[in-house]
């Protein structure tokens, strides 16, 4: 019973998959298989997408299959919606060869690379090709929990196909209507075999949630357990209205400028410029039901009186709790806790002051203001360096290496609008001036851990924010039934993973620079698109 | 430019300065629904209804939500004092009839007042409402006050389910108070029959597709939810899909003895003295003892804890969110010390307990907003050993033994004591087994001339339990006749015995901060 307290978080490489696994299966004691259902252009994707980046974002390791990606490296062009008619035999056939493909790598991803929840983003409307992936899942001990769904509003269709259906590969150079012509026959090839989800009788033992009318209806069957009652919440939180929300620090505070970090001080003259320059942003912007959320510190509260508006004082929105090194500048910090400031700087998601939290620990306590702001419209969120990132993380779907290195200077606003399958970031400079409290990632050689260092921990209710995995592109090397040897080649292994986001991090940190230092004469917004998209950073000027 | 703040002495809540009425402030209260509601139960009976009533009363007053049960069946016991037989509940019965359509408007007439006078936020209409004209009547009562409406529908067609249910809570019920308790049971199916002839389930697909209703089928085996209006009514279902009726047992304890306890310090992250450690291994032995399926072991992640479940040989589970309340500066100090050292400090928080927070640390407030995910998630379990602190202990006593916040902070937790606490019909026994290892007594009793502090602030998301009032019963509808000659007056005619002010909930008034 003597205990030791862990010394300190280890780098990411060390994450054994062993405790990962064991730590996951607390939360569902064995892997799950989401299964989508619905016809064409009915959200699944969306829904897929949201969800994972949802679980990921709680450490959670989900990734989406998403049949027609895979379809489309078997055809290469499509042609037209005879494709999808059901008495196409050799369509329908390798139809059936690309769910089996997708299945492949579903089970690859759950059994032998520490996934923890699949989401395979199909039709699925027939009772034949479900009674498949519930026999597959049961061969492989997995949990199966359907999502289906249903939509007969024939505008929320329309606009989902305008959406998101136009710019598909499957229509590479056509004009509008062709497309919604093409797609609404496609719909109506799936009608006639579609099969919904029978609660009363053939699935009435089945694990499911029924999705009706973007959410204005839900019928929730059989939840079997912690991770699938998250779901269903989850998912009865969302909702599709376009929406705005704006995330900035506090004005600069008087720590800020002495270089201190946390306390509770006010705001210095800067920073009440900023408060100044923040109202007039607002009454610009011309925003429907603004809600204004502060943390309840005196520097959020202050730049928030200056708004004139109502607002909300949160307590989960207070900065990270330094502890022992509160009040102190990281130069104290390294003379008076030389050893605590070198292990934060090894792993800094993970490191916890002494007395103090986490990264980690923030975005567990910030998890019901994800779900709020899930639920409400237009938003402006006056928080901390280390909250706002961890907020930003979540809405830009970066992995917990990136999130404590992301960049949110002070004095600058990020909008954020959801479009499509991810969300459009903007960066508004106010040109009030500010110190700068971003520390870059140092260079560490990752060799030198302290002595009798063990691999990270990892616990329930320990939240590990992931990004989420990009849709597995396979080259269609191999046809159905033979073992996929190429799996090693094929998928990027958990610590290629972290590597590829370490790259992406980088690109981030050259380009981000540029967009909001040094102040620009006149406000400036930038437009970073981030989608959840496979190609993931478009950097457009405006 | 209002920027200057000041910050309150008890709960430490920065203001501006000039104390404006910081623009509207609206109603009070966390701030989780813009209006009040009226949750309408429906279903035949023993279908739960007042199980979930009940629970969802004590969950919502938890988490600071006033809110209050008014159950028709006890207005009409008091209307009518004898029961006899089902008789009463015929639907051709149209004397008995009369009777109880009053007994739901002298129950609606409570709701209003409760709501709209009363401060409460929620009210739960416990009855049957199995008809459609019932329930037109009930949604034309909250469309005249700008009341929400949300409906749970229980249904159940097990009838093991059913008959159990009758079993336990039924057969006890005052109206079989001199009946034998075959002839109770099959007295109460033949009640059951005489509303399933005019039950009108909600039809979430046609007539009722407007409601905001969640129907719970076959104890939460399956559920519809339908058009859920706002934040408070995302919660409701929530709690309710999270709520099972499974027999099972939740322990709570401290972790033993430490080294703290024995100087008298507060806070810290010391590990187990002498004493604390023979408690652990007691501990062990009881446990084995109890001889339980599946028990889980969840600690906080303070030493004292995890020591304390290392000598069990189970796995458990570490939650930051039981970690031990933060006194910030006055942590790793006595009482003594911090009454010489933060005089003021140690005064403010003998006023007001339950709201105090020590600076740069936390209040009890603070507190069980962190613990509502362990609630939730022990709702979700089934047998649970809890390890924990004084202070997250007495939070998590006071929401099963739906103490108010005024108790809260007072409740008695001593060290090597476990509380052994069973669900038994609508509520909860509690067993306290102390394993005879002695140690320090860590309770201080709320001070005689406790002078209360200003009104504390109402913020959203902060939350302040109250314990779940007692049901109205008004002795106004003393018999039938009586009744009927007042009836017609509906709205506040009748002198009202104001609840005095809920126990434990200093403040209901309407200054909030949102």
């Amino acid at each position: 019973r003597e205990l030791k307290a862990h010394p300190a978080p280890s780098p990411c490489h060390c994450r054994d998959t062993f405790h990962q696994s064991t730590w996951a299966s607390y939360m569902t004691n064995s892997p799950t298989l989401i299964v989508m259902i619905g016809l064409p252009a009915r959200g699944k994707t969306y829904v897929s997408k949201k969800l994972t980046r949802y679980l990921n974002w709680i450490g959670v390791p989900t990734k989406v299959f998403n049949l027609g990606v895979y379809r489309r490296e078997a055809v290469k062009s499509y042609k037209s919606y005879d494709f999808f008619r059901h008495d196409n035999k050799e369509a329908m056939e390798i139809r059936k060869r690309c769910a089996l493909v997708a299945l492949q790598d579903v089970k690859a991803y759950l059994l032998e690379e520490c996934g923890q929840i699949a989401v395979f983003d199909a039709t699925n409307t027939t009772r034949e090709r479900r009674d498949l992936i519930l026999s597959f899942a049961k061969e492989n001990a997995f949990k199966v929990f359907f999502v289906e769904s249903v939509c007969d509003d024939p505008e929320v269709i329309a606009a989902n196909i305008l959406e998101v259906k136009v710019s598909s590969p499957d229509y590479p150079e056509r004009n509008r209507e062709n497309v919604m012509d093409d797609f609404l026959k496609r719909i109506e090839c799936y009608k006639v075999t579609y099969q919904p989800l029978d609660p009363d009788a053939y699935d009435k033992d089945l694990s499911f949630i029924k999705v009706i009318n973007v959410g204005q209806r839900f019928l929730v069957n059989r939840v079997q357990d912690y991770i699938q009652s998250k779901i269903v919440y989850y998912l009865m939180n969302i909702h599709v209205q376009p929406r705005t929300i704006y995330l900035c620090r506090h004005g600069e505070s008087e720590y800020n400028l002495v270089g201190k970090i946390g306390g509770d001080s006010g705001l210095s003259p800067r920073g009440k410029q900023f408060a100044q320059a923040l109202k007039k942003f607002i009454e610009e912007q011309e925003i429907v039901d603004l809600k204004v959320w502060t943390s309840q510190l005196k520097r959020t509260i202050q730049t928030a009186e200056s708004l004139g508006v109502m607002y909300e004082q949160w307590k989960i929105l207070n900065e990270i709790d330094a502890g022992v090194c509160e009040e102190m500048t990281y130069g104290e910090i390294e003379v008076k806790y030389p050893d605590e400031f070198a292990l934060r700087d090894q792993e800094k998601y993970l490191y916890r002051y002494p007395g103090g939290e986490s990264y980690q620990d923030l975005v567990q306590r910030l998890e019901p203001v994800i779900m709020e702001l899930e639920r409400q419209g237009n938003v402006l969120v006056i928080s901390h360096q280390a909250v706002m990132r961890c907020l930003l993380a979540y809405f830009l779907d970066k992995s917990a290496d990136e999130l404590p290195y992301l960049r949110c200077p002070l004095h600058t606003i990020l909008k954020l609008t959801p479009v499509a399958y991810g969300c459009k970031v903007e960066t508004i400079t106010l040109n009030v001036e500010a110190v700068n409290t971003h520390r870059d990632k140092p260079c560490l050689n990752s060799n030198t851990l302290p002595a009798g260092h063990s691999p990270v921990r990892m616990r329930r209710n320990s939240f590990m924010p992931r990004a989420s995995a990009d849709t597995v592109k396979r080259p269609w090397h191999y046809s159905v039934g033979s073992k996929p040897l190429d799996l090693v080649g094929a998928f990027p292994s958990l610590e290629a993973r972290d590597g590829a986001d370490q790259q992406q991090l980088q690109v981030e940190a050259q380009v981000v620079p540029s967009l909001c230092f040094p102040c620009p004469p006149s406000p400036a917004v930038s437009v970073v698109l981030t989608g959840m998209q496979p190609v993931p950073r478009v950097f457009v000027s405006v | 430019m209002p920027m200057e703040l000041t910050q309150s002495r008890i709960q430490k809540i920065w203001l501006p300065n000039d104390n404006r009425p910081a623009l509207p402030r609206r109603s009070c209260g966390p701030q989780l629904a813009n209006s009040p509601t009226v949750i309408v139960m429906v279903g035949l009976p023993a279908r739960g209804k007042t199980y979930i009533s009940k629970k969802l009363t004590r969950y919502l007053n938890w988490i600071g939500v006033p809110t209050k049960v008014f159950n028709v069946g006890e207005y009409r016991r008091e209307a009518v004092k004898h029961y006899s037989s089902y008789d009463f509940f015929r639907p051709d019965n149209e004397e008995a009839m009369k009777v109880r359509r009053q007994c739901a408007l002298a129950a609606l007439r409570d709701v209003k007042l409760y709501l709209t006078e009363e401060a409460g936020q929620i009210a739960v209409f416990d009855a049957t409402n199995t008809t459609r004209e019932r329930r037109g009547m009930i949604l034309n009562f909250a469309k005249e006050n700008g009341f929400k409406v949300f409906f749970i529908e229980s249904v159940c067609n097990d009838p093991t389910v059913v008959a159990s249910n009758v079993r336990e809570v039924k057969l006890s019920s005052p109206d079989y108070r001199d009946c034998n308790s075959t002839d109770a049971m099959e007295d109460f199916m033949k009640r059951i029959n005489c509303y399933q002839a005019s039950y009108q389930p909600l039809d979430p697909d046609d007539y009722d597709r407007e409601l905001s209703l969640i129907k719970v089928i076959d104890v939460g085996r399956r559920f519809l939810v339908n058009r859920v209006q706002d934040h408070i009514q995302s919660r409701i279902v929530y709690y309710l899909m999270n709520i099972h009726v499974q027999p099972r047992t939740i322990y709570l304890c401290r972790h033993g003895e430490s080294e703290f306890n024995l100087k008298g310090k507060i806070g810290g992250d010391s590990g187990l003295s002498n004493r604390g450690k023979k408690f652990a291994r007691a501990l062990n032995k009881f446990v084995e003892e109890q001889n339980l399926k599946d028990l889980k072991v969840w600690t906080s992640q303070l030493k004292r804890t995890i020591q304390t479940a290392e000598a069990l040989q189970l796995p458990y589970e570490q939650w930051k969110a039981l970690n031990e309340i933060d006194a910030g500066v006055c942590e790793e100090m006595t009482y003594e010390e911090i009454r010489e050292q933060h005089p003021e400090e140690f005064a403010l928080r003998d006023q007001d307990k339950y709201y105090y927070r020590y600076p740069s640390g936390e209040s009890y407030q603070d507190l069980v907003q962190r613990l509502e995910p362990v609630i939730m998630e022990l709702e979700r379990q089934e047998n649970v050993l809890v390890i924990c602190h004084q202070a997250v202990m007495r939070c998590l006593l006071a929401y099963f033994l739906d103490k108010s916040a005024d108790e809260m902070p007072y409740l008695k937790c001593p060290l090597h004591t476990v509380l052994k606490l069973t669900p038994v019909a609508y509520g909860c026994r509690v067993e306290s087994i102390s394993l005879n290892i002695e140690a320090v007594n860590t309770h201080r009793d709320r001070p005689e001339e406790g002078k209360k502090g200003p009104n504390p602030l109402m913020r959203r998301n902060s939350v302040t339990p109250l314990a779940s009032p007692e049901p109205t019963k008004k002795p106004r509808i003393n018999s039938f006749e009586e009744h009927v000659a007042v009836s017609s007056a509906l709205p506040g005619c009748v002198p009202q015995e104001v609840p005095s002010q809920l126990p434990g909930q200093p403040l209901l008034g309407k200054a909030c901060l949102t």
